[in-house]
C-alpha cells in the first residue's frame, strides 16, 4: 500500500513537470514565430513581402495571432533519380523534397514554401524561394534561375505558414545534399556482359557496390583474366549474378576545376580480343561509339564486335571498310527488325540489326592493331545528339 | 541424450557447410560463356549469289545451332556460333537452302573464319574481284592464316585463330584471396566476403564437423585399448 502511494505521488510530480515544460514550449514558439524581415509583425497585419493578412491577422477575440505553426516534420531531400530503359537513360540534375503535412487548423490554403540555396544559409532570407505549395513533396530543378549542377552542395528548407503568415523561425532545413547523374544497371540471373558508361562515384565504384554483393566480376585485360576491384568506363565485364538484380549507380561529375580538369575516360587496346563498354547513357551507332578506333580514313582498327545477353545469346557485326560504311550507312547487317522499339531488352539484336551500342552493355571487340578507345564524349559534343528516332 | 545433442550439432554443421558451399557449386556449374566462333562469307547457288530469302543454316556436331536469312542481293551471310568447352574441335557444317555445302570447320572459341564461300549446285563461281580485294585488305594484319584444305571446297578463306582462354574461376579466386583485397578498405559496403571469407568459413565449418563427429570418439579410443 505504501509503495502504491509513492508511485502515485511520483506520477503526479511527473505530470506537473510535463505540464510546466509544455507551457514553456508554447511561450517559446510564440516568441519565435516572427516573420523574417525585422522579426515583428506590423500592427495592420501586412506581410513583409507586401501581402496582407486575412482578417487583419486578428483572432476571434480581437487579438493579433502570433502563434506560428510548427516547423515541418521529417523533411527529406534526396537526389531525384533518372529514368532508365534498356536502351537509354535520361537524367537531369534534380532534388526530390518531401515532408510530413502539418496538422494545425489555421494553416494557410497554400501553407508550404520551399527554399533552396547553393551555400549554407544563416537565415531563410539567404535562400531562394522555389515554390509555394499545398503538397508535401516537389522536385527542385533550378537554383538562382539556373539548372542544378551535378555534384554541387545544396541546402533546402521548407516552412509552413498559417493564415496570418506566421512561420516557425526554427524551420526545417536539410543539407548539404547533392544530385548526381545516375542510371539503373540490370543483371539477369547467370552471366551478363556489362559496362558502365561513365566514371562511377569513387565511394561506390567497387565491383560489388555496382553489381551486387553476390556477383562475380571478371575482366579480360588482353593478357589474362582478372577480378577487378573497381568498375571503370570503356571496359566491359563478365558479371555473374545468382539472381536477377537491379541497382542504381551514380556517376562522378566532370570536374569544372580548371586546375585539375577531368579528362574523358580512355582505354588502350592491344591486338586480339578485348572487352569494352559503351560510353554513353544514350544508344549510339557502333561507328560513332568507336570513332576513336578508326584507322586512317577508310578502315577501322578492329574487325569484329560481338556481344551477349542471357536471352539472345551471341551476335554482332563485322565492319567492312570505312568507305563502304559511309555509303551503306552504319555497316550493320540490314534488317527490317526495329529492335530499339521493343520493350524487352535486346542489346544483341540492337547491335546486329541496327548497329547500335546501348548503355550498360559490354562488348567483345577484335583489334587488328593496337589503338586507344576514347569515350564518346571526347569524340563528339554528345549533348547535340538526340539518339535514334 | 548426449547422442541426440551430438546428432543435432552434426546436422546443423552439415547444413552450414551446404549453405556455404552452395554459391561455389552454382559457379562451377555455370561456366563463363565462351566467345563465339565467327563465320562470314557469301552463299552461292549454282554459282550465283544466293537470293533474298535464302536460309543458310549452321550445324555444330550435326545439331542445328544458327540460321541466317539472306537479305541482300550479294548473298552475304554471317554467323556467331556459340559453344562450350566440350564443343572445341567439333565440326561445324552448313546448308544453303537445305542442301549441304560440304564445308566443315572445327569449332573454336573466338576463331574467325572470313570469306567462307558456301556453295551448292553445279556451277563454279568465277570470283568477285571487289570481295577478293576486301578480303585481302581485311586479312593483312591477321594473326594466323588457316589452311585452305581444312574448309572443304574453299581456297580463299581466311581464319583468325585468336581465342581467349576460359577463365579458371577457382584459380582466380585463390589468387585473389592470396593477394589480399583492397576493396575491403575502399568500399563502404565491405564487399570482400565473396572472394576470401567463404574459404575460411568452409574450413571452420569442416573442422567443426570433424570435431563434432569424431571429437569424442578420438578421446575415448585410447581408453578402449587394453
Amino acid at each position: 500500500m505504501k509503495q502504491k502511494l509513492i508511485l502515485f505521488g511520483a506520477l503526479i510530480i511527473i505530470s506537473l513537470l510535463a505540464g510546466a515544460a509544455s507551457a514553456n514550449e508554447v511561450a517559446n514558439n510564440t516568441s519565435e514565430s516572427l516573420l523574417p524581415d525585422n522579426g515583428t509583425l506590423s500592427n495592420n497585419g501586412t506581410l513583409p513581402d507586401g501581402g496582407t493578412l486575412p482578417d487583419g491577422g486578428t483572432l476571434s477575440d480581437g487579438s493579433l495571432d502570433t502563434v506560428a505553426p510548427a516547423s515541418v516534420a521529417d523533411l527529406n531531400v534526396v537526389d531525384a533519380l533518372g529514368e532508365t530503359k534498356w536502351s537509354y537513360a535520361n537524367d537531369y540534375p534534380g532534388l526530390y523534397v518531401s515532408w510530413d503535412a502539418n496538422t494545425e487548423e489555421d494553416l494557410a490554403p497554400v501553407p508550404y514554401e520551399v527554399f533552396v540555396s547553393g551555400s549554407n544559409p544563416s537565415a531563410i532570407e539567404d535562400m531562394e524561394k522555389v515554390k509555394s505549395t499545398s503538397d508535401t513533396s516537389l522536385y527542385i530543378e533550378e537554383c538562382g534561375g539556373k539548372p542544378l549542377v551535378y555534384g554541387k552542395d545544396y541546402w533546402v528548407a521548407v516552412i509552413a505558414r498559417d493564415n496570418t503568415g506566421n512561420y516557425d523561425d526554427c524551420f526545417a532545413i536539410c543539407g548539404p545534399v547533392r544530385t548526381y547523374e545516375d542510371m539503373d544497371i540490370k543483371l539477369d540471373e547467370g552471366w551478363n556482359l556489362k559496362s558502365v558508361p561513365k566514371r562511377v562515384l569513387a565511394s561506390s565504384a567497387g565491383t560489388q557496390s555496382v553489381f551486387g554483393r553476390g556477383s562475380i566480376v571478371l575482366y579480360w585485360n588482353g593478357d589474362c583474366w582478372e577480378f577487378p576491384e573497381t568498375i571503370e568506363p570503356c571496359k566491359g565485364y563478365w558479371v555473374y549474378s545468382p539472381v536477377p538484380f537491379e541497382n542504381n549507380i551514380k556517376f562522378k561529375p566532370m570536374s569544372s576545376d580548371s586546375a585539375a580538369p577531368d579528362v574523358p575516360a580512355s582505354l588502350d587496346l592491344a591486338p586480339g580480343w578485348q572487352m569494352i563498354g559503351h560510353t554513353s547513357t544514350q544508344p549510339a551507332s557502333w561507328s560513332m561509339t568507336l570513332a576513336s578506333l578508326k584507322d586512317l580514313l577508310i578502315d577501322y582498327k578492329f574487325s569484329n564486335i560481338a556481344t551477349y545477353s542471357h536471352h539472345e545469346g551471341w551476335g554482332g557485326i563485322i565492319p567492312e571498310l570505312g568507305l563502304i560504311d559511309m555509303i551503306a550507312g552504319d555497316g550493320s547487317v540490314p534488317s527490317g527488325a526495329d529492335f530499339i522499339n521493343i520493350t524487352g531488352p535486346c542489346p544483341v539484336g540492337a547491335l546486329q540489326y541496327q548497329g547500335l551500342m546501348v548503355p550498360g552493355q559490354g562488348y567483345w571487340i577484335f583489334m587488328k592493331k593496337e589503338g586507344t578507345y576514347a569515350s564518346i564524349e571526347s569524340m563528339y559534343n554528345y549533348q547535340d545528339y538526340s539518339g535514334p528516332e | 541424450m548426449n547422442m541426440i545433442l551430438k546428432n543435432t550439432f552434426l546436422g546443423t554443421a552439415i547444413l552450414l557447410l551446404f549453405l556455404l558451399t552452395f554459391p561455389q557449386v552454382v559457379m562451377a556449374e555455370e561456366a563463363v560463356p565462351l566467345l563465339p566462333m565467327t563465320v562470314k562469307g557469301v552463299a552461292l547457288i549454282n554459282g550465283a549469289p544466293a537470293p533474298n530469302g535464302t536460309v543458310i543454316a549452321a550445324y555444330l556436331n550435326g545439331q542445328p545451332v544458327e540460321k541466317f536469312l539472306v537479305d541482300t542481293s550479294s548473298g552475304d551471310y554471317c554467323f556467331w556460333i556459340s559453344g562450350t568447352a566440350e564443343d572445341e574441335e567439333k565440326p561445324v557444317t552448313f546448308t544453303v537452302d537445305g542442301k549441304n555445302t560440304g564445308n566443315s570447320i572445327a569449332w573454336e572459341a573466338g576463331k574467325q573464319v572470313l570469306s567462307l564461300e558456301l556453295s551448292v549446285g553445279t556451277e563454279v563461281d568465277p570470283g568477285n574481284p571487289i570481295k577478293d580485294l576486301t578480303s585481302k585488305i581485311n586479312s593483312k594484319s591477321l594473326t594466323e592464316i588457316g589452311k585452305p584444305e581444312a574448309f572443304g571446297k574453299n581456297s580463299g578463306t581466311t581464319v583468325i585463330e585468336s581465342s581467349v582462354p576460359e577463365p579458371d574461376l577457382k584459380a582466380l579466386k585463390n589468387m585473389n584471396a592470396n593477394s589480399g583485397n583492397k576493396e575491403t578498405a575502399e568500399s563502404p559496403e565491405g564487399s570482400s566476403k565473396l572472394k576470401s571469407a567463404p574459404g575460411f568459413l568452409i574450413i571452420y565449418a569442416f573442422a567443426g564437423i570433424v570435431l563434432l563427429a569424431f571429437g569424442f570418439n578420438l578421446k575415448r579410443e585410447p581408453r578402449r585399448k587394453p
